[in-house]
């Protein structure tokens, strides 16, 4: 497989679902609909001492799941769409075919958490002008979201791998390790949480991520996260190859 | 005679239910060859092998004298059973994809099969029919100049007309072409003056196997011969 064919592999993967999902108006509607909420909330509730921007960020604890799952959805989509035979009767490694999707998952995840930590800042922004609150405190607060945004970029092969993981032995004859993946699942996903610990941010009591002591050592452990994605996904590879049940 | 598939003595166990119990096939080089028989009898099982999706638990099986891989794959064309189109897709999006992805892919016989069988370049896989959707896919596999042709049930589930249309694409193809083929289908009625060879097989095994004008000689039509090994 050329880079040609791999690159096309990979926008195959990701047009197919996106497409038709942001074609979608009432996929729109309800984007429009939280937004208009949100800005309505911080309006009246917001200000110094009110709703503050980074309860948003709360809501990013439930990515990794997101994340696990979009490529869950990609390696299951062969078997609900019936092309798998399509798939896997291609001329290419397994390795390759199931790559081109971690791949595009990866782009998905990065995308999708790039556009969440912009909204969360416009709304930062948003309240800081309705309240006049002024900017000093502006690049404190994208300073902890590029926190988040980078720990969600390291954690998301891991729990990617994962979610191709389980796809595939859930269509394999190893589908009884199927409940012991999903329990990994909820403990992988749970990072955020983990790093956060019982952060109380509104008494400035937070720790982890939200008081700012986590980010020294967590980027060792970047090299362990990614070796054990590594092993989650050839895991995968190895189920497509020998194990799955036709 | 020279052979372009040969399998024997293949076994084949999902737990306890054997699809292939000691299978033997000979399949004769540049020639079409209907597998045959009743749902379950294990032709699909056989038929996704030879593209290494599914491995023998025992026995031996070369396809055009190499053990089933992606590799070789390179130089198979092949229609999956039950197989459906990526939703999302145009003909045109269809016809892309193999062009990037196939090797040996035929963008421009593409276009003229996709013409011949009444496909637009801006159908949508979502709006077609299944008899659009299963012509879309023959026309994707007929594209390519490889040795081996494998359809698993290319007309299955498809209105009269669509399978009129795919059988006239068919024998156009196999006129000019040198092309081993190999068809598994239950709609003999339609498709028995197509076939060279033909392999009968129950429960596993084969039950029959020989050129078609030798077992018609024989036998009478392929009808008959099908109704009274599995009738």
């Amino acid at each position: 497989m050329n880079n040609g064919q791999f690159a096309f592999l990979i926008r195959h993967e990701l047009k197919l679902e996106s497409c038709k999902r942001f074609a979608r108006s009432w996929y729109w509607i309800y984007i429009a609909a939280v937004a208009v909420v949100l800005f309505v909330a911080v309006a009246i509730w917001g200000g110094a001492e009110g709703l503050k921007s980074e309860y948003l960020l709360l809501f990013s604890f439930g990515l990794p799941f997101v994340f696990c799952m979009i490529a869950f959805q990609k390696l299951k989509r062969e078997w609900t769409g019936n092309t798998l035979g399509w798939w896997l009767a291609l001329p290419y490694p397994r390795s390759r075919l199931l790559l081109a999707k971690l791949a595009a998952s990866f782009g998905l995840a990065v995308g999708i958490s790039v556009l969440f930590f912009a909204g969360v800042a416009i709304v930062e922004t948003f309240n800081l002008l309705v309240h006049r609150l002024g900017f000093g405190g502006f690049g404190k607060f994208v300073k902890l979201e590029l926190h988040f945004l980078l720990i969600l970029v390291v954690i998301t092969p891991i729990m990617q791998a994962l979610g191709l993981l389980i796809a595939a032995v859930s269509k394999s004859s190893l589908r009884p390790l199927t409940p012991l993946l999903w329990i990994t699942f909820g403990l992988f996903g749970n990072v955020l949480n983990y790093l956060n610990g019982p952060a109380d941010i509104e008494h400035g009591e937070a720790w982890g991520l939200f008081g700012g002591s986590v980010t020294g050592w967590i980027w060792l452990a970047v090299p362990v996260i990614w070796l054990v994605a590594a092993l989650l996904f050839a895991g995968a590879v190895n189920v497509c190859k020998k194990y799955l049940v036709l | 005679m020279t052979v372009a598939i040969k399998g024997a003595g293949i076994t084949k166990s999902y737990g306890k239910r054997r699809a292939l119990d000691g299978f033997d096939i000979e399949v004769p080089e540049y020639a079409i060859t209907a597998i045959l028989g009743p749902n379950g009898a294990g032709k699909s099982t056989f038929m996704r092998m030879l593209t290494g999706m599914v491995e023998p638990d025992s026995g031996t099986l070369t396809v055009l004298g190499e053990r089933p891989s992606w590799q070789n794959n390179r130089r198979i064309s092949y229609l999956p059973d039950r197989a459906r189109w990526y939703q999302g897709h145009t003909v045109e999006k269809a016809i892309e994809w193999g062009a990037r992805l196939l090797p040996e892919f035929r963008k421009d016989e593409a276009w003229e099969l996709a013409g011949s069988l009444g496909l637009e370049a801006d159908l949508e896989t979502e709006g077609m029919s299944k008899g659009q959707e299963a012509r879309l896919m023959l026309a994707l596999c007929l594209a390519r100049e490889v040795p081996l042709l494998i359809l698993d049930e290319p007309f299955s589930g498809i209105d009269m007309l669509s399978r009129e249309k795919i059988v006239a694409a068919l024998i156009d193809s196999f006129s000019t072409r040198r092309q081993t083929v190999l068809i598994c289908t239950h709609e003999i009625a339609e498709t028995e003056s197509l076939f060279d060879h033909a392999v009968f097989v129950n429960d596993g095994r084969t039950a029959l196997a020989g050129s078609v004008e030798d077992l018609r000689a024989e036998r009478g039509s392929m009808q008959d011969i099908y109704r009274r090994i599995y009738g």
